[in-house]
């Protein structure tokens, strides 16, 4: 036997059909593949080098969002061979020669070492993004997470974000207690009392 | 996986950076593995060592694709690299064997009390060839 719908029931399955052919309709984006890549940075013995090092040290909060931004090699100059190889890369595409790397908001709550002052709004590089339908991610970085606040050993440059000294070492989570955690795999540990130490110039 | 033998498309750079990255080939060839390391102009993978300004980075190590036709790029920032060191040659070469050390499937940092081209930190006045924990590594990796 064939039971008919009742209208009413009628009516509210259609539309929730025609929803489903629409859905199925609309394109949906691509994952987006990944590809993990890994880099070699200067490897830091104590907090007291970060500190020489650093140009720029803050505590800062991350702010939402990113852009994401694509790096060519320099030109080549030729005057210090050491810096520049020399070479030519013709036919090699961006995706081969090209960096890509994604620059965050920071808000500094702090400044401890360097030019820069509270409440003000920098840039900072972090390694990696999403271009071309490729998300690259750096192997062992902890990416910074939006609204949390953290201590920065910074490089800082005129025509490019502030880059951290490396990914590992020079971020340090502020926990709730306003104390120092240090990333996972970082041996180095700092607390106020270094920091202080080290701005007064107690420590070399 | 990947294979140990591949080809790199050739490069040439001046003579400060040519030698010590030829080195770095031949410092894995030499080895007691089934490395083997060639120049070829229809290779997809490349290595470049060119100024990346604003990076802190020394290299970067790229895989494309997926294996066993994994294909890669190594770039070598010389911008970093020559900042870095007074023993320029040597830390081009360790640069390079260790990026090609990921090219081989060795990850960063292994946990191991040994010496490792792979270490973060490693002494490069003194090692900068793959030592006896990489060579078994790969070994491990590809027998």
């Amino acid at each position: 036997m064939i039971r008919r719908l009742k209208p009413a029931l009628v009516l509210a399955v259609v539309p929730v059909l025609l929803g489903a052919v629409a859905c199925s309709s609309q394109p949906v984006p691509p994952e987006p593949q990944t590809v993990t890549f890994s880099a070699s940075y200067p490897e830091y013995s104590s907090v007291a080098e970060l500190w020489s090092t650093a140009d720029l040290v803050i505590e800062a909060t991350v702010q939402p969002g990113g852009r994401v931004m694509v790096e060519m090699p320099a030109a080549d100059d030729g005057t210090d061979p050491r810096a520049d190889p020399g070479g030519s890369h013709e036919g090699l595409t961006e995706e081969q020669v090209g960096v890509v790397y994604t620059v965050r908001t920071v808000e500094i709550s702090r400044v401890l070492k360097g030019t820069a002052s509270a409440g003000q709004h920098i840039g900072v590089q972090e390694m990696g993004g999403t271009r071309n339908g490729v998300r690259y991610v750096e192997a062992g970085a902890t990416l910074l997470a939006e609204k949390s606040r953290v201590l920065l050993f910074l490089r800082t440059y005129a025509d490019f974000a502030a880059a951290p000294l490396n990914p590992l070492q020079a971020r340090f989570d502020l926990d709730s207690h306003g104390g120092y955690r240090s990333l996972p795999g970082n041996t180095l540990r700092v607390t106020k009392a270094e920091l202080d130490a080290l701005r007064a110039g107690r420590v070399s | 996986m990947a294979l140990p033998a591949f080809s790199v498309k050739p490069y040439d750079y001046n003579s400060l950076w040519q030698v010590p990255m030829d080195r770095a080939l031949s410092a894995w060839n030499v080895t007691p593995t089934p490395v083997w390391i060639t120049k070829s102009s229809s290779a997809k993978s490349i290595i470049v060592a060119q100024q990346y300004p604003g990076k802190t980075w020394f290299g970067l190590y790229t895989p494309h694709g997926s294996k066993p036709d994994r294909y890669f790029d190594i770039k070598l920032n010389s911008l970093e690299i020559s900042k870095a060191t007074t023993n320029f040659d040597k830390f081009v070469q360790y640069n390079l064997v260790h990026e090609l050390g990921h090219a081989l499937s060795l990850i960063d940092n292994p946990v191991t009390s040994q010496v490792s081209i792979m270490k973060y930190g490693v002494d490069f006045n003194l090692y900068y060839v793959p030592q006896q924990y990489d060579i078994n590594d790969v070994n491990n990796y590809y027998n």
